[in-house]
């Protein structure tokens, strides 16, 4: 088959919905971008679990223990990447204060780039000789005994600060529960939204959905930054747009009856001619309902 | 004892109730899940539709149909999958669909699978499964991005790197749209990279951990997937549809096993949350009780 | 690392995969591709070191554009085959964009896997030290390094077995009978699932914990959550699902099963809002990837 029949049987079947939404959606963070980039002022809400960093290494600096940062079960990706940059944010206020650090790896490749940026830290500080190579770890790249190293690590150090960000699985109420049980403050970010229950659960601040990739622009108060958060929030404005049309069209469709000979496919009921099903309020899932 | 005396103790038995040392909870908690697993109570199932809809799709197939199965768990996760997993192989050797097993999450997955694939293998029902006649196990793939990647692309070359692109599982699988369904049994965010990548090949399965499920439930609302089988209770949904399909009453099943580890680990987990709920209500009561206490007083 | 452990795949002969042949290495072009990009690695550092600092930060930012936009093409360029599963002339210096895919991400498991090594070496650092100066616990540290230990030679033990049984110099009962795969068995099946099952059985300790202190009834928001939480709780238990099972599902009455009413919670409140969250969450890292390609992101890219 030739390239360019390709590119026609291509845009038959799957359509340019897709690409044409990601384009849009780039142009609006693009546009914003080199919008607060000539100044035009731009503000965004408070975000109380990145307020409370100061404080809660205050605090261990009072009580003279370590703060503890877990970048999470991620790879070296975006998510990781994003939750070292706000380490690096947050050991700046340590190095300040003189507050001794944990910073706990899963990954190889995550615990090098994080060791040459704390260090990066330490030296932009101008204190490079503060920096102690050990206070970045590696622990293991199985998923519980990383949990394992990490609740000891808590344990024994009785460490006054949590900042768990990125990526977490099963073993993030394991390592929060320990932290809570050292009587530790806790902020916590992850992406995996269904651990964001047990974080709330356990801990003081969680930072929720996407405000973990505002925090970067958030603690940096980077103009630039600051202006793509605005893009992304021009593109939910659009997509609530899709969704309440959507839903519009959609109700209209349920209420139309369906014909005869369709809704033997359609696994209908006996006496069943609509797509939901009236009569029960908490409709049950069934088949004909789904799509 | 006088009055006073009365409520200070009344309010010291509130205040213990409501900071409970951790470890009375899971003392009790160890007491109720060790008696329960060696002496489960059997309770009626009330099948899930999610559950139902996969198993009546996967029962619906034809007799020497191909199904991809990815085993993703581990033993980690076996309280939930393995029941799973094994009602899915029983129903698939008794309506005699043939599988393939692949892993992406863990080198141990294929291991495990094979384990629990060679016993039931063996049971009456099972029409004495045999490894690369019936089924055929692909192993573990390091990538699982690039490993659904090429499935999707072709999946000839993509098991060829396995050498198991001829076995006799594998005849008339030209495409992925050839196999029947994709069975992801997991532990791990494995099934969103077929969610991206699958192109409505297939119609995708999933048998998932039950926190897992909140994640999921939204792609089957939306017809993604054809079926969500949900933890422990999943893996007792699909007993209990295997018993519906194959009662023991009848006589040519009666040596059919339809319950395993799904209803085995129902009643530990069901008395579980019992605590889980009844630690909950006494925190709040002993919590309300004080702050009438002390508005009292 | 899980992917060190199985093969790399070999890609298809052609642009990004050369042929495997018994020819003389030196006569082979993968021998010379190899030496050829170690040659052309040195060259780049040479050079690079030598760039003035102001031009580096560009230099680092365009890598990590083009390396961007490499999985970004992977979603638009045509594959190997069409959806009818008709073959597409490849247009790539004779090859498949899909072909380079692998090829590109084996590449980059090679350099985490280097990367490995840092992690390995963190921890001898760390656990050694303690050991030698006899600090408080250092008795885990020891322990550590001595499981570690054993679980290497183990591990390389059964797998020049499994090696031998691949050549059929030895049968695989023969191997199972050895010390090594016997050893490897225990300390791998018998101990190390068994306490990864453990460390995963504790979540149900800390759970009940967590929600006994966390779960208070503060507000009306809290005993709405409450509420729910317990009804979503019990349609997942058979023993509460009987007391309504008598209900007719498909009648009015059945509005008030447990059933009914946990998945009507799950499919149309719950689903909703987990959609939510999830196009904020996706539209989050598409700004961040945005960001990092751009080089706008300070901090993690070089200053």
């Amino acid at each position: 088959m030739e390239l360019q029949d390709y590119w026609l049987q291509y845009k038959l079947e799957w359509g340019w919905v897709e690409y044409g939404t990601i384009l849009l959606v780039v142009a609006f963070i693009l546009y914003n971008i080199v919008r607060a980039g000539r100044g035009k002022g731009v503000t965004i809400r408070r975000i109380p679990g990145l307020d409370q960093i100061d404080e809660a290494v205050g605090r261990a600096t009072e009580v003279g223990r370590p703060i503890l940062m877990v970048p999470g079960l991620g790879v070296l990706d975006g998510i990781t990447v994003q939750a070292i940059t706000i380490f690096s944010s947050i050991v700046r206020t340590a190095v300040r204060f003189g507050t001794p650090i944990r910073l706990l790896n899963y990954d190889g490749a995550v615990y090098a780039v994080a060791q040459e940026i704390v260090r990066d830290v330490y030296l932009s500080e101008g204190v490079p000789e503060q920096f102690d190579p050990d206070s970045v770890r590696f622990v293991s790249d199985r998923q519980f005994a990383f949990a394992a190293g990490v609740a000891g690590v808590i344990q024994r150090e009785k460490v006054a600060a949590t900042f768990f960000m990125g990526a977490f699985y099963a073993e993030s109420i394991i390592m929060a529960e320990n932290a809570n049980m050292v009587g530790a403050i806790q902020v916590a970010a992850t992406t995996q939204f269904i651990q964001t229950p047990f974080f709330i659960a356990t801990c003081d601040y969680v930072l929720l959905g996407d405000e973990f990739y505002a925090a970067s622009a958030y603690l940096g108060r980077q103009p630039v930054l600051l202006g793509s958060l605005v893009g992304a929030d021009w593109a939910k404005m659009v997509f609530v747009m899709f969704v309440l049309i959507a839903a519009i069209a959609h109700s209209f469709e349920a209420r139309t009856p369906v014909p005869a000979d369709e809704r033997q496919d359609l696994g209908f009921a006996d006496g069943q001619i609509y797509k939901d099903r009236p009569q029960l309020f908490f409709g049950k899932m069934t088949k004909a309902s789904r799509f | 004892m006088t009055n006073a005396e009365e409520t200070k103790a009344e309010s010291r038995f509130w205040l213990t109730l409501q900071a409970l040392d951790r470890r009375w909870l899971y003392l009790i908690l160890v007491l109720i899940v060790s008696w329960l697993v060696l002496q489960p109570i059997e309770a009626p199932n009330v099948v899930s539709t999610r559950s139902e809809a996969l198993y009546d799709y996967l029962s619906g197939l034809d007799e020497g149909d191909v199904v991809l199965v990815e085993s993703n768990w581990t033993n980690s996760t076996r309280g939930e999958s393995r029941g799973q997993f094994q009602a899915l192989m029983r129903l698939l050797m008794r309506k005699k669909i043939k599988f393939v097993i692949t892993a992406i999450a863990d080198p141990q997955a294929p291991n495990i699978a094979r384990e629990v694939i060679e016993s039931i293998a063996k049971e009456p029902g099972s029409n004495n499964y045999q490894e690369n006649v019936d089924w055929v196990m692909a192993g573990y793939f390091p990538n699982g991005e690039n490993h659904v990647m090429s499935m999707v692309n072709d999946v000839r070359k993509e098991l060829a790197t396995k050498g198991i692109e001829d076995s006799p599982v594998m005849e008339g699988i030209n495409d992925l749209s050839d196999m029947k369904a994709i069975i992801n049994v997991t532990a791990s965010a494995t099934i969103l990279i077929w969610y991206e990548r699958i192109r409505n090949k297939a119609p995708i399965g999933l048998m998932c951990t039950a926190v897992m499920s909140a994640e999921n439930i939204p792609y089957f609302v939306a017809g993604q997937l054809e079926g969500l089988v949900i933890g422990a209770k999943g893996g007792f949904d699909f007993e209990t549809l295997l018993a519906e399909e194959f009662p023991d009453t009848n006589p040519e099943f009666s040596e059919y096993t339809n319950f395993e580890s799904g209803r085995r680990y129902m009643s530990p987990l069901a008395f579980a949350l019992m605590l889980l709920v009844l630690s909950v209500v006494a925190g709040n009561v002993a919590m309300y009780m004080l702050r009438r206490g002390g508005e009292r007083s | 690392m899980n992917w060190l452990i199985a093969q790399v795949e070999s890609p298809e002969p052609g642009f990004w995969g050369l042929p495997h042949t018994d020819a003389p290495l030196l006569t082979q072009g993968f021998f010379w591709a190899i030496v050829g990009s170690l040659v052309g690695m040195v060259v780049v550092i040479f050079f690079l070191a030598r760039v003035p600092s102001n031009f580096r930060r560009p230099i680092a930012v365009a890598f990590v554009f083009l390396a961007g936009m490499f999985y970004v093409l992977e979603w638009v360029l045509p594959r190997g085959k069409d959806m009818s599963g008709e073959t597409v002339i490849p247009f790539l210096f004779g090859s498949n964009y899909e072909d380079a895919v692998p090829v590109v991400a084996n590449l980059s498991q090679i350099i985490f896997g280097l990367l490995l090594a840092l992690g390995i070496l963190s921890i001898f650092r760390v656990h050694f030290g303690r050991l030698f100066r006899l600090e408080k616990d250092w008795f885990f540290s020891f322990v550590l390094l001595g499981s570690m230990a054993v679980m290497i030679v183990f591990g390389l033990m059964n797998w020049s077995l499994d090696q031998a049984v691949a050549r059929e110099a030895i049968t695989s009962e023969q191997a199972s009978r050895t010390i090594a795969a016997q050893g490897f068995q225990f300390v791998f099946f018998d101990m190390l699932q068994n306490l990864d099952a453990a460390m995963f059985s504790l979540i149900a300790f800390f759970i009940l914990s967590a929600a006994y202190r966390a779960f208070r009834i503060k507000s009306i928001e809290a005993t709405i959550m409450m509420a729910t939480a317990l009804v979503v709780l019990m349609s997942f238990i058979p023993i509460f699902l009987a007391i309504t099972n008598w209900l007719p599902a498909d009648q009015f009455v059945g509005n008030f099963r447990v059933d009914t009413i946990g998945d009507w919670i799950l499919d149309t409140i719950n689903a909703p809002a987990l959609r939510a969250i999830d196009l904020g969450l996706g539209l989050g890292i598409l700004a961040m990837a945005i960001r990092i390609m751009l080089g706008l992101e300070r901090g993690v890219s070089v200053d």
